[in-house]
C-alpha cells in the first residue's frame, strides 16, 4: 500500500466513524434552536464538518422521529426553519451520550492494549 | 435568488417523491441563501460562482437521494429520473401500438359491433400496460443491483448546474418523462386523425365497420375542420419537444404552451359554431338497414359532442388564463 492510497483508506474510514457520532453531534448543539445553516456554520467551527445536504436530511429524519421539534421563522426577509431537541429527544439524547461515554472508555481501554500489544 | 439557483431548486424538486417537498424547498433555498451571502455578501455572484457553489452543495440527484432515502425500494433515486423516463415511452408506444390495431382490426373485421371492439381494445390495453410496467420495473430494479453505475449516469462524475433545465413557476414544473408522453400523445393523436382522414377519403367501404367508421368520422365536424385539428395536435407536439429540449420553465416552451391553448380554444368555438356536428343523414345512408337507429345514435353523439367541446373550452380558457397569468408575473 502506497501513501496515496493509505490516505485514502484513512480518510474513508475517519469519515465512518465521523458519520456515526455526527447525530450526537447534532442533538448535542440543539438544547437551543438553531436553523440548519447556523448549525452547520457552528459545528464546522468546532471541528465537526455537516455539509448542509447531509445535515438538512439529517434534521427532517430526526424530526420525524420526534427526536427534534421544529419551527419556521421569518428572519431578514428569509424563512428558516429552527430545530431544537423535543422533550422526548432531551431524554434520548442524555441516554445516547452515556451510550458514547460507555462507547468512549471501552474504547480507551482497549487502545491502551492496543498501544501495549503494538 | 439567481436563476441558476431556482432551476438547480426546480431540478432537486423534480426528484424528491416523499412528503413534504414543499417544506424541504423552502429550507434549502434558505440555507443557499445563507450560504450565498457569506460567500458573496451583497455582490452578485456571477454564473461560475453560483455554479460553483451549486456543485459544492451537491448534484440534485444526490440532494433529493438524501431526502428520499432507500428503505428497500424496488428502484433507487439514482436511477429513478431515467427509469422514470423508459416506463413512460415504453407505455406510451404500447398505448399507441394496441389501439392502432384496435381501431385496424375494428375497420377490417365485419363481425365485430363498436362495443365488442371498445371492449378488445381495454382488454389488451390494460394488461399491455401491466406487462410494460412490470417488464420495465423489473429490469431496471435488476440492474440498478448489478450495474448501478451503468444507470447513475447524471449523478455520477462531474456535472454543470448551467446544464440544468429551466425552472418553471411553481407547481407547473414537467419533468422529461411528463414532456415525452404528452409528445407521444400528440403524434398519435395526429397519426389517428391522419389515418381516419385516409380511410374518409377511400369512399364507401364494403364491411359495415368501415362504412359507420367513414360516416361517423367523415360526417363528424373533426373531419370538416381536420386541417384545423392537425395544428392542434402539431402545437402540442411543438410545445412537448421544447419542453424536452429546455425544460418547461423555457420562454419559448412557454408561449407555445399559450398559443396551443389559444389556438385550440379557437378551434373549438370553430367547431361548436360549425352548425353540424355530426351529420346523422349520413350515417343513416352509409347503414341503410340500421337506418333509426343511426339516426338516434347520431343524436346521442350530436349531444355528447356538443357538450364535450363546451367542457374542453372552458378548460382551455382557463388554462389560457392560468398560462398568460404566470408568464406575465415571471
Amino acid at each position: 500500500m502506497n501513501g496515496a492510497q493509505r490516505k485514502k483508506i484513512l480518510d474513508s474510514l475517519v469519515q465512518e466513524f465521523r458519520r456515526g457520532s455526527l447525530v450526537l453531534a447534532v442533538l448535542s448543539q440543539l438544547g437551543e434552536y438553531q436553523y440548519g445553516y447556523q448549525l452547520s456554520a457552528s459545528m464546522g467551527e468546532k471541528g465537526m464538518e455537516a455539509d448542509q445536504n447531509t445535515l438538512y436530511p439529517l434534521l427532517r429524519r430526526l424530526e420525524k422521529q420526534e427526536i427534534l421539534e421544529s419551527r419556521w421563522q421569518l428572519e431578514e426577509g428569509r424563512q428558516r426553519r429552527y430545530y431544537r431537541l423535543s422533550p422526548e429527544g432531551r431524554v434520548l439524547f442524555r441516554e445516547l451520550k452515556e451510550a458514547w461515554e460507555e462507547t468512549a472508555r471501552v474504547m480507551e481501554t482497549l487502545l491502551k492494549e492496543g498501544e501495549i500489544n503494538a | 435568488m439567481p436563476e441558476l439557483v431556482e432551476r438547480y431548486l426546480a431540478a432537486v424538486a423534480r426528484r424528491i417523491w416523499v412528503k413534504g417537498r414543499k417544506d424541504i424547498l423552502q429550507e434549502l433555498r434558505g440555507g443557499l441563501e445563507d450560504l450565498l451571502a457569506e460567500r458573496f455578501g451583497n455582490r452578485s455572484p456571477g454564473e461560475g460562482e453560483l455554479s460553483d457553489v451549486l456543485r459544492e452543495f451537491g448534484h440534485p440527484s444526490e440532494v433529493a437521494r438524501r431526502y428520499n432515502g432507500d428503505p428497500g425500494c424496488l428502484i433507487s433515486s439514482r436511477v429513478y429520473p431515467l427509469y422514470r423516463m423508459v416506463a413512460a415511452i415504453v407505455m406510451g408506444a404500447v398505448t399507441l401500438g394496441l389501439t392502432v390495431a384496435a381501431v385496424v382490426g375494428f375497420v377490417a373485421d365485419p363481425e365485430v359491433s363498436g362495443a365488442m371492439a371498445v371492449l378488445r381494445w381495454l382488454g389488451t390495453l390494460f394488461p399491455g400496460l401491466l406487462s410494460a410496467f412490470g417488464g420495465v420495473t423489473l429490469t431496471f430494479a435488476i440492474l440498478d443491483r448489478v450495474a448501478p453505475e451503468e444507470l447513475e449516469g447524471e449523478a455520477a462524475g462531474p456535472w454543470d448546474p448551467r446544464d440544468l433545465p429551466a425552472a418553471g413557476p411553481a407547481g407547473e414544473a414537467v419533468g422529461p418523462a411528463g414532456a415525452l408522453a404528452g409528445l407521444i400523445f400528440s403524434l398519435a393523436g395526429l397519426g389517428i386523425f391522419a389515418f381516419l382522414s385516409h380511410l374518409v377519403s377511400l369512399g364507401p367501404g364494403a364491411g359495415e365497420n368501415l362504412r359507420f367508421t367513414q360516416a361517423l368520422f367523415g360526417g363528424s365536424v373533426f373531419f370538416q375542420l381536420r386541417y384545423w385539428w392537425y395544428g392542434v395536435f402539431a402545437l402540442g407536439a411543438l410545445e412537448n419537444l421544447l419542453v424536452l429540449w429546455r425544460g418547461s420553465g423555457w420562454i419559448p416552451a412557454r408561449l407555445a404552451g399559450l398559443a396551443g391553448s389559444v389556438y385550440t380554444a379557437l378551434v373549438l368555438v370553430l367547431s361548436l359554431g360549425s352548425g353540424v356536428l355530426l351529420d346523422g343523414a349520413g350515417l343513416a345512408a352509409a347503414l341503410p338497414e340500421k337506418a333509426a337507429e343511426m339516426l338516434e345514435l347520431a343524436k346521442v353523439f350530436r349531444t355528447m359532442l356538443r357538450v364535450g367541446l363546451i367542457l374542453a373550452l372552458l378548460g382551455m380558457l382557463y388554462d389560457i388564463l392560468k398560462r398568460g397569468y404566470r408568464l406575465i408575473r415571471r
